[in-house]
């Protein structure tokens, strides 16, 4: 057992951790969220140059050959620092789903994602909500050489500014009918909608997207047709690993946060971190954190080593939601009314752990899972 | 013993309710719903509590008592009715207890025509928990007092008239004993207002300046001096939280209405065990927290309030709000994030809106934590 990181992974959080303080203040952070794309342009070129966007890729793609430990790392500082982009969307989701599933042709995509020249988001989640094979009705329908698709994705990440979408599409009924496109964003009978939502931070901006006789080439299709899945839930279980390593990384930056305000705050000529209601509180917290720590770096260890590891990610994605969820608003009630004011960074961590919480599957969801994996 | 109000009082709910079911409907219902965005917090509408002012039901608890403007205040909560009038409510009190037989004859009845807002202008950058720690200062020239110093986290303060504000008038005895209140217009030469926006809290709270400002004596409420002793027995009444129980009702019944209608692979979401036995406990919450705060009401009409009852009628209250706000944000899942605006959103919203407005539950009128230490130490008697 040894649960230290590299020397070449403390330098990599360390660069990120101060690229990140020094690029992104939660003043930017704050304006991105109220602007039309949500992210910026010159902060992704800068991302592209650290050779963030390529960071899992194989190197003939333009990539440096990390693994998942080394994302979890990068995604641990965002969550930390709220870093607003499009990355989760183009590289985790869409990215990644090439790897997966995408041909020679298609795979020529990602050097030029991994210069950053082009967005991509994953449409997969409908009106139904849920991430399983029987809630995609989106249909696919052959025609003349070519496929037409039909319906509406809700809760897509960053698809307001996509290039292209990684689009399920159900191609027969039953449960292994789903086939993937990668689907032109600016294709005629798209049309595309941002959600108003709790957050719409980085990719927790979402949108509605609407296709109406979309016509993609066969060639577009990304793997097997019929066969979808299988690519699909491993770019899920890899999203929901990343997803988890940002809830840690925002939930232990809330924790520091509390931790110097009530050793500073004073009330009744004490601070308030002597008051034993707050250090039992900061205690729970503690527990929450650390569990979620290990649960996610398990995880993205097994994901890095190849080791079969579903029921170790729902385990992580169950426990990560709830302590970032209950971290999140311990940290505004420990801070007073101060870390209610929405000028207060504590509330910016408030509303990123709602929208997590349910992004790939929620925590009932997740013990679903675990209880499925335990042979229940 | 007897747990139900009297006839006399059901049939003023009944009325009560009848009148909202009435007036908040077609076209203003649908002007409100687009106001509040799903949040739990109606806007304001001046129109509309002029109406319930001139039906006498503003000032229910100085013409009949304590039981019939808390029933008016639950209806209030229940149907959503724009009116703000809590803020009025607790000075009211204030004024009808320590007041002079002038300012009672020129306050009360200005409050309950709605003349007169209220924004509370006690927590200061200082201290909020620890109020007796106050540090604006209200020095005696002449028939007036002048004012320098700063307020904050002021529900209301870029909206209301006036404010409640309490102020030291004497630095040379122990931090209790040199407190006053004053009722204080907002619209006097030195007071600045910052609107200071907190998460989905209404948009009207705000920061309060003073900068020499005048204030005459007229306004000083109560004794000189003595003003933590009044404010600490207005708190009490502060802490009754009655039109909260009705919202809660009200999000309830919803709730249970969503999860009938709503099917998912054809099965009705209401058959879910987990969503039953969710809104059951929840319901059996929101029941107990109705009672704890009925209890502190009908305390109120026999003498003082023990002060862990409201405390615990507060406390216990505000938390079921935040679990209730999660057991909905549970029940929509994906959807819940969504605001009300959106043509996709679920229950108007108001998931999300009672989400994020949660955690100044636990804050807002004195922290869970001072709640504790007030149950323990005042109701259990244990050290402090
Ligand atoms: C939505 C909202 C509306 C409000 N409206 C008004 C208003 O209209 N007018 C007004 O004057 N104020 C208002 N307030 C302010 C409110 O009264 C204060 O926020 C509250 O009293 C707590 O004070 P504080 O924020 O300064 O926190 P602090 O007193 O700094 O407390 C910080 C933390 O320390 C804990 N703590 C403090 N003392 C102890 C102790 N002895 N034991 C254990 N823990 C302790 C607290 O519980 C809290 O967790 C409002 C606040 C909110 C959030």
């Amino acid at each position: 057992m040894d649960l230290d990181f590299s020397e070449e992974q403390v330098m990599f959080r360390t660069i990120a951790r101060d690229f990140m303080a020094k690029e992104c203040p939660t003043t930017l952070v704050r304006e991105l969220e109220e602007s039309e794309q949500g992210y910026s342009p010159e902060l992704w070129r800068k991302v592209a140059e650290l050779g963030w966007l390529g960071l899992t890729f194989p190197q003939e793609y333009g990539g440096s050959e990390g693994n998942w430990l080394d994302m979890a790392i990068l995604y641990d500082e965002m969550g930390r620092a709220i870093f607003p982009s499009p990355h989760f969307a183009t590289v985790v989701l869409g990215a990644h789903a090439i790897l997966e599933a995408g041909s020679q042709e298609q795979r020529e995509l990602l050097p030029r994602i991994a210069k950053g020249e082009l967005l991509l988001t994953l449409a997969l989640t409908e009106p139904g909500a849920r991430y399983e094979p029987a809630a995609i009705s989106t249909r696919a329908t052959p025609q003349g050489g070519d496929y037409i698709i039909e319906g509406t994705k809700l809760f897509v990440p960053n698809a307001n500014i996509a290039d292209y979408l990684v689009c399920a599409a159900r191609t027969r009924d039953g449960a292994d009918g789903m086939t993937l496109f990668l689907v032109d964003a600016h294709a005629p009978g798209i049309a595309c909608t941002p959600l108003k939502t709790i957050s719409e931070i980085g990719h927790d901006k979402q949108c509605e997207v609407i296709l109406q006789g979309v016509r993609v080439p066969q060639a577009d299709i990304l793997g097997e047709v019929h066969r979808g899945w299988a690519p699909l839930s491993k770019v899920m279980d890899q999203a929901t690993v990343a997803l988890c390593a940002e809830m840690v990384g925002g939930a232990q930056a809330v924790l520091e946060m509390s931790v110097e305000y009530s050793k500073e705050r004073v009330a009744f000529g004490r601070p308030i971190g002597s008051f034993q209601a707050l250090q039992h509180k900061m205690a729970n917290m503690l527990i929450e954190v650390d569990g979620a720590w290990l649960l996610t770096y398990q995880a993205a260890w097994m994901l890095s080593e190849g080791i079969p590891c579903a029921k170790e990610i729902a385990m992580a994605k169950a426990w990560t939601s709830e302590a970032y969820r209950r971290v999140t608003a311990d940290a505004i009630q420990i801070h007073g009314a101060y870390g209610f004011c929405i000028e207060v960074d504590t509330t910016l961590y408030y509303r990123r752990a709602k929208a997590a919480e349910f992004a790939f599957g929620d925590p009932r969801f997740q013990r679903r899972m675990v209880a499925q994996e335990m042979g229940l | 013993m007897r747990f139900r109000f009297t006839e006399e009082q059901q049939r003023l709910r009944q009325e009560i309710d009848d009148y909202f079911r009435q007036e908040i409907s077609g076209e203003f219902l649908e002007w409100l719903e687009r106001q509040r965005e799903g949040s739990i917090f109606s806007p304001e509408s001046p129109e509309f509590t002029q109406k319930l002012a001139e039906k006498g039901w503003l000032g229910l608890q100085y013409s009949r008592g304590f039981q019939e403007g808390s029933i008016f205040e639950e209806e209030v909560g229940y149907w959503r009715a724009p009116v703000a009038y809590h803020n009025e409510r607790i000075v009211g009190a204030i004024v009808q207890s320590v007041g002079s037989d002038e300012q009672k004859e020129y306050f009360l009845p200005r409050l309950a025509s709605g003349e007169i807002t209220i924004a509370l202008g006690y927590t200061e950058p200082g201290c909020g928990s620890d109020l007796a720690a106050l540090t604006t200062r209200a020095v005696p020239d002449g028939d007036e007092y002048v004012f320098n110093g700063q307020k904050t986290y002021s529900s209301r303060g870029t909206s209301a008239n006036h404010a409640i504000v309490a102020a030291r008038t004497n630095t040379e005895v122990p931090k209790h004993k040199g407190i006053s209140l004053f009722l204080a217009p907002l619209d006097i030469p030195g007071v600045t207002i910052r609107p200071l926006p907190m998460m989905g809290w209404g948009a009207d709270m705000a920061e309060l300046f003073f900068d020499d400002v005048r204030v005459p004596a007229f306004n000083l409420i109560g004794e000189r001096d003595r003003g933590w002793y009044h404010l600490a027995a207005s708190l009490d009444i502060q802490r009754v939280r009655i039109g909260e129980v009705g919202v809660h009702r009200r999000m309830m019944e919803e709730l249970v209405e969503f999860v009938k209608e709503t099917k998912i692979d054809g099965e009705s979401l209401s058959k879910d065990p987990f969503v039953r036995d969710m809104l059951a406990q929840r319901a059996i919450e929101v029941e107990v927290a109705r009672l704890f705060n009925y209890r502190s009401v009908w305390a109120a009409t026999k003498g003082p309030v023990p002060p862990h009852y409201t405390s615990m009628g507060t406390m216990y209250l505000r938390e079921t709000s935040q679990r209730l706000a999660q057991t909905a944000t549970e029940i929509l899942g994906l959807y819940a994030p969504l605001k009300g605006s959106s043509k996709w959103a679920r229950l108007k919203g108001s998931a999300e809106a009672s989400y994020r407005a949660a955690p100044g539950y636990t804050l807002a009128g004195g922290t869970s934590e001072i709640q504790r230490n007030v149950i323990a130490q005042r109701g259990l008697g244990l050290p402090r």
